[in-house]
């Protein structure tokens, strides 16, 4: 007999915050400097140092955790959390544990096909290690990265589909980008996933083990990581062999999860409070001030994409994928409200032109306003889509747009002179007229191949089959 | 008896005779008692000031840049400070010099400065007997007329009691006064950088000048009172009455008879004085000694853990990450620092006991709310400095639980944040000297000096 399976899945996910300094030190908190370069006596732990907590970093995560709707401690501190391991400057790291930022919260978001949610353990703040490259036996060690400002999303283990990951990943990537606290870019480790999994034969027990991935630093890793071990735990387990809990790493190359330790192995690790930073009392008015900031998330844009915009989800999604797209969005809709012809040119042949000139939105030199009055002139028929196609690729690199109307040798049709140009051809065309009043509805792409002719292609088609519907009925 | 360097002593004298001074009394003492670990290269400073040429001693686990700060550790033996502690940098900002460092406790981990790679310090008073400790050798560059002021630490009376066994005056700050940067951490919640002196005039004029609000370490901050001191005349004080508590009952705190005896001839001279002294009973006092263990040592635990050979001191090249850590922290450290960190891992262990750690921590702030209420109700508290007076060499040194009990008085104003001064106010029969301990509320460090200066003075 065929058991039914049910996977446990919880994600810690860490984010590096955008900061200018690192989290204890003055330090530049950057991304590829030569190794050891942005490092001073607090941040490799030498002796007689003190922390110098960040208060930006208090902020953004106040911010971040209002944003996962999370409970706000008003009493929060640090704790040490202590462990040996080379990439620990002091061997024991600066985190939260006991009075994290925020916690009990729930995480709203969306995907292509719809709404989820999650619920979040807590969200704490904490130090980065340094960074250990093996080196022909060698381990070397960068501390650029130590002490730099992280925040610890912990979801409760409530994810039961490995397919609900990669959107909750996603959207929180997402949020994190539109709420400017970091820049989340995954190949420079500023976002980085442990996954625990483990199985359960049963919906109503809770696995009394689960299997810890670490360090996972791409999407992919993610999801292959955990369909890797969902398969290999099931096998296991149907093997009758009993699981333990167990940290593993995965490999990116031969697609499989190592061993790293085993609970036996796994530390302890003896929590004390941090005296060296007072513990923050925060007040009500204090953090509610930060509210605003956590206004806009992509949840939120979506939400009101779709309600008051009239937007697909599926669209809305898509524009919210980069904060610059949604906000190149914004501005042009301040020039006209044909927003779904807007999201289809920005989503479409926009987007295209841009990647295939290799210039990112920020760099764009077509200007809202120029968008919109094309969109304008499609609208009113003065302009054809097929036509503004071929345009595109010189708007997109700053073209302007009447000398490029002019280059082209453009008549721009108005509604009045298609009409004018409909009804010569009209006129000019008795027989098929008379077929049409028969019944001939095919007759009509004859008309249309006659008006593309007559505007030298300029004439919008789906305006010239309205107008001619009209006349030819007549 | 000796050739002590106070400021009065310094005022009209030039930097070549006070180093002169300086080095006939290095001569005469050092190797005999063991004071200094280093003598460093010192020259006139160029900058004027509050304390100009005031000869400054530092211990071993103060920071002087590019100078070595060991703290008497194998593992540290070579480490150079890579910058100066905040208050080093005050003191010679106001003209004053560093003579050298001096001997102390591996990590200021013990009471007799026996723990040390270098060697004990021998009481300069009878060199049969220990120095105290840990700033053992702080106390004793003071007595012997190395310098007029010595910085040392005090994490649970290590300023104090070894400055009561030589017959110094030892102020330890309330929590916050002294900026620890560039003092290599023990237990970051209770240690405190402290002073040992000649006199408490001496000592408040330094400490305004050390105290500030340092951005490099948060839980200092600037004490406008105390910064008055720097200039301050001490025999102009008069203040309202103030109301000293005393012990009458030392049941449940066991203490020699000399000393018991020593103190009550001092309580008694204070009421034929006319001072206001009330009978308290110290609350909690018998659990101090053992709470302060569990604290400090769990907190010594993680501070330590940074000293794994990889990034600086001791180091090998043998086998893997964890056999060379091992290697390093196996060979760097001594018995006593191994114990603490040992116990502290212990008792933070998860699953240990009944969670001692977070029941230490809840008392903790118990005891601070009732010593908020004691001190509501008296300005001071007058205890002995230690329970005995000092002891010999070697006498303890394989008795840890009887080395620990000298800090049976001392612990508490770590505890509680405190500030409180040993002041030599007492001998033995056989001539060596007994320090009784004045105590205050936290942040009244100004209060505490001035009364401390008239009571000196009155006692004559």
């Amino acid at each position: 007999m065929k058991s039914k399976h049910y996977t446990v899945i919880g994600l810690e996910t860490h984010i590096q915050l955008n900061t200018t300094k690192k989290i204890f030190c003055n330090c530049k908190n950057s991304y590829g400097a030569p190794p050891n370069t942005n490092i001073c006596p607090i941040c490799t732990g030498q002796p007689g140092t003190l922390p110098v907590f960040n208060k930006d970093v208090l902020r953004k995560a106040l911010v971040f955790s209002y944003a996962l709707n999370c409970k706000l401690n008003l009493f929060t501190r640090f704790d040490r959390k202590n462990y040996f391991y080379p990439d620990t400057p002091k061997n024991y790291q600066i985190t939260q544990h006991d009075y994290p930022v925020g916690y009990d919260g729930e995480f709203y978001f969306y995907s292509e096909k719809g709404q989820d949610s999650i619920k979040i353990k807590s969200i704490q703040m904490e130090e980065d290690s340094a960074k250990i490259k093996h080196d022909a036996g060698d381990i070397l060690i960068d501390y650029n990265r130590a002490g730099i400002p992280l925040l610890e999303i912990i979801s409760e283990a409530s994810f039961h589909d490995i397919n609900n990951i990669m959107p909750y990943l996603e959207f929180l990537k997402r949020t994190a980008r539109f709420l400017k606290i970091s820049n989340c870019n995954m190949e420079e480790g500023s976002l980085r996933v442990d996954a625990n999994i483990s199985i359960s034969t049963d919906k109503n027990i809770i696995p009394d083990y689960k299997i810890e991935i670490k360090n996972l630093n791409s999407f992919i890793a993610v999801k292959n990581s955990l369909l890797y071990e969902h398969d290999r735990q099931i096998e296991l387990l149907s093997k009758g062999k009993k699981l333990h809990e167990e940290t593993r790493s995965w490999d990116e190359k031969n697609k499989k999860t190592h061993l790293l330790r085993k609970k036996e192995a796994i530390s302890d690790y003896r929590f004390i409070p941090e005296a060296n930073i007072p513990p923050f009392l925060l007040s009500e008015k204090e953090i509610f001030a930060l509210k605003s900031d956590a206004d806009l998330t992509p949840y939120f844009i979506i939400n009101n994409l779709v309600n008051n915009y009239h937007i697909e989800l599926k669209q809305a999604y898509k524009l919210t994928a980069h904060k610059n797209l949604y906000e190149y969005f914004i501005e042009v809709s301040k020039y006209t409200y044909s927003y779904k012809k807007i999201i289809n040119w920005l989503l479409g042949d926009v987007v295209f032109n841009l990647r295939k000139a290799d210039i990112t939105i920020d760099e764009m030199k077509l200007l809202p306003e120029t968008l919109a009055k094309v969109i304008e002139m499609i609208e009113n028929g003065e302009l054809s889509g097929k036509l503004v196609k071929t345009m595109l690729p010189e708007l997109v690199k700053g073209k302007d747009l009447d000398k490029l109307i002019e280059e082209k040798n453009i008549i721009i049709y108005s509604k009045k002179e298609l009409e004018r140009t409909i009804d010569k051809i009209i006129k000019d065309n008795p027989k098929e007229v008379k077929l049409y009043k028969n019944g001939k509805e095919s007759i009509l792409s004859f008309f249309i191949g006659k008006v593309m002719e007559e505007t030298g292609d300029q004439g919008d088609p789906a305006l010239s089959k309205e107008i001619l519907i009209n006349k030819l009925i007549k | 008896m000796m050739n002590r360097i106070t400021f009065d002593g310094i005022k009209e004298k030039s930097f070549k005779s006070i180093s002169k001074h300086i080095n006939e009394n290095i001569k005469k003492n050092n190797s005999k008692f063991n004071i200094l670990i280093e003598k460093f290269n010192y020259d006139k400073n160029p900058n004027g000031g509050l304390l100009e040429n005031v000869p400054i001693t530092i211990k071993d686990n103060i920071f002087y840049k590019n100078h070595i700060a060991s703290c008497a550790s194998n593992i540290l033996k070579n480490y150079r400070a890579p910058y100066s502690a905040y208050v080093v940098e005050k003191l010679l900002g106001e003209g004053a010099f560093i003579v050298g460092r001096t001997n102390m406790d591996e990590f200021a981990m013990g009471s007799s400065t026996e723990y040390s790679i270098y060697g004990p310090t021998k009481n300069p008073i009878d060199p049969k007997f220990v120095a105290g400790g840990s700033s053992g050798g702080a106390a004793a560059s003071i007595i012997t007329g190395i310098a007029s002021i010595a910085l040392g630490s005090d994490t649970g009376g290590s300023i104090r009691q070894p400055a009561a066994f030589c017959g110094a005056v030892g102020y330890k700050p309330t929590y916050g006064v002294f900026s620890r940067r560039g003092l290599v951490a023990f237990s970051s919640s209770l240690d405190q950088i402290g002073i040992i002196g000649n006199n408490v005039g001496d000592i408040a004029k330094s400490a305004a000048v050390m105290n500030g609000k340092d951005p490099h370490d948060l839980s200092s901050y600037l004490d406008r009172e105390l910064k008055h001191l720097a200039e301050y005349d001490f025999d102009s004080y008069e203040g309202e009455r103030k109301i000293i508590g005393v012990i009458h009952d030392f049941s449940d705190t066991p203490i020699s008879k000399e000393i018991e005896n020593s103190y009550k001839k001092l309580i008694s001279e204070l009421n034929k004085m006319n001072y206001e002294v009330v009978s308290i009973f110290p609350p909690f006092l018998e659990y101090s000694l053992p709470l302060y263990h569990i604290l400090a040592n769990a907190e010594a635990a993680s501070n330590l853990s940074r000293y794994d050979g990889l990034k600086y001191g001791l180091s090998n090249n043998e086998g893997n990450y964890f056999e060379r850590v091992k290697k390093a922290r196996t060979e760097g450290f001594g018995r006593e620092v191994k114990r603490r960190i040992l116990a502290g891992t212990l008792i933070t262990s998860e699953g240990y006991d009944i969670d001692l750690y977070k029941k230490a921590q809840k008392l903790r702030v118990l005891l601070k709310k009732n010593y908020d209420v004691l001190f509501s109700t008296v300005n001071f508290v007058l205890m002995p400095t230690t329970p005995t007076s000092p002891f010999k060499l070697g006498e303890k040194i394989n008795d840890p639980i009887a080395m620990y009990n000298n800090d049976a008085f001392t612990t508490i104003a770590n505890i509680i944040g405190s500030c409180a001064i040993s002041l030599p106010l007492g001998t033995t029969s056989g001539g060596l000297p007994i320090g009784f301990q004045l105590m205050a509320a936290p942040k009244e460090d100004a209060e505490l000096l001035k009364f401390s200066y008239k009571l000196m003075k009155d006692l004559g």
